[in-house]
This record gives C-alpha cells, structure tokens and sequence, in this order.
C-alpha cells in the first residue's frame, strides 16, 4: 500500500466515498470526481439576558459539520453513483460519507466520516459535456454514529 | 460496527474504481460526541 505524500491536508486534492450502509463497516465506494471539497464546522451560539443587559451571557453549542463541494459527471451517461446520490437527495436519505485527502487506500491519508443527507443539491449543465452538482451534506440530526477524523495506517 | 472510540482501529472495505475491493485500517484520531439535536425550550 502506497504511503500518502508528505503533509497531505483535507481540502488538497481531496476525494469523497460513501456508502448505503450506516455505522462505518459498510464498503466506500469513491465519487469519481469531486473538486472543492470542504469541511465546514460550526459551534451555534445563544445569548440569553435574563436581568437586564449587565449579566448577559452567550451559550456556545457543540460543533455542527457539514461537507461541502462538487462533484463532476459525464453529460448523458453520468453513471450509478449520480443516480444514486441524487435520489438520496430526492428521498432524504442518510449516506455514510469518507471524505479523505487524497486517495484512501494510501497510508497517512486524513479521513473525515460523518452519517448525513444531501441539505442542497444544484445541477448545472454550463460547460461541454460535463453535468457539476454543487453539494452540501450536513450531519443527520438523529444520527447516532459520532463524526469522527480518522488516518489510514494501513 | 461500534460507536469510534479514539484509538480505535476500522477496518473498512473499499470498492476501487476497476471493481476490485481492498481493506483499509482507519486509526480513529478524532470524534466529536454524538449530538442530538434538542428543541430549545420555551421561553417563560
């Protein structure tokens, strides 16, 4: 098994997987192409000032992660996995997703898995013979499989 | 498969672009605790 270069980051070069199986043993197949991919986090916060604005006080949630990107199809014959993800969308189904900073069987490379659905799903047919799906997947609320970051050592 | 532990070792099959399907070892090196989300109480 080849050793992923040195300072493989998320976010160069990154490639998606997923699979129809929740709780991280199903088989990741990989997206064939998928360009800007991202991992966004965010902790929501609240305010609450309950006597009067000198004890004003901000509450600071538990982080809130999302995926996202696009992904690259061939124009009339783009293939299973377009099918697939985009009835995933249609019916808001959970996915199990990889997102992985370069090719996940190389060892060393950085994997962020997170149990979520497809919350945005834009098509665009502008260039050539090229279908560009602009994506954003966020965590299934009552998903009870914990995003987690993971190296491959093996 | 159980919940990721840090330290914990998957090993995940993945399907290659040709078809063909290796194992993979993922370390776990980093979780964020399972979170359900709650609706926010009412205000009194």
């Amino acid at each position: 098994m080849p050793t992923a270069s040195p300072g493989s980051v998320l976010g160069d070069d990154c490639k998606l997987y997923y699979s129809a199986t929740l709780g991280g043993a199903g088989a990741l197949t990989e997206v064939p192409v998928s360009i800007d991919d991202t991992i966004s986090s965010e902790r929501r916060t609240a305010e609450s000032n309950c006597r009067g604005d000198s004890e004003v006080s901000t509450h600071v949630g538990k982080p809130k992660h999302s995926i996202t990107g696009s992904m690259l199809f061939k124009r009339g014959t783009p293939g299973v996995t377009f099918l697939t993800m985009r009835a995933a969308y249609a019916a808001g189904t959970t996915l199990h997703f990889a997102l992985a900073s370069g090719t996940v069987t190389d060892v060393d490379q950085h994997v962020f898995r997170l149990e979520g659905k497809f919350s945005r799903w834009e098509e665009a047919r502008a260039d050539g013979d090229t279908v560009k799906v602009s994506f954003e997947i966020q965590r299934t609320p009552d998903s009870t499989y914990a995003s987690n970051w993971a190296v491959v050592s093996s | 498969m159980a919940q990721p532990v840090l330290g914990q070792i998957d090993e995940v099959p993945v399907i290659q672009p040709d078809g063909t399907q290796v194992m993979v070892k993922l370390l776990v090196v980093g979780v964020a605790k399972p979170t359900i989300d709650q609706p926010a109480a009412e205000p009194e």
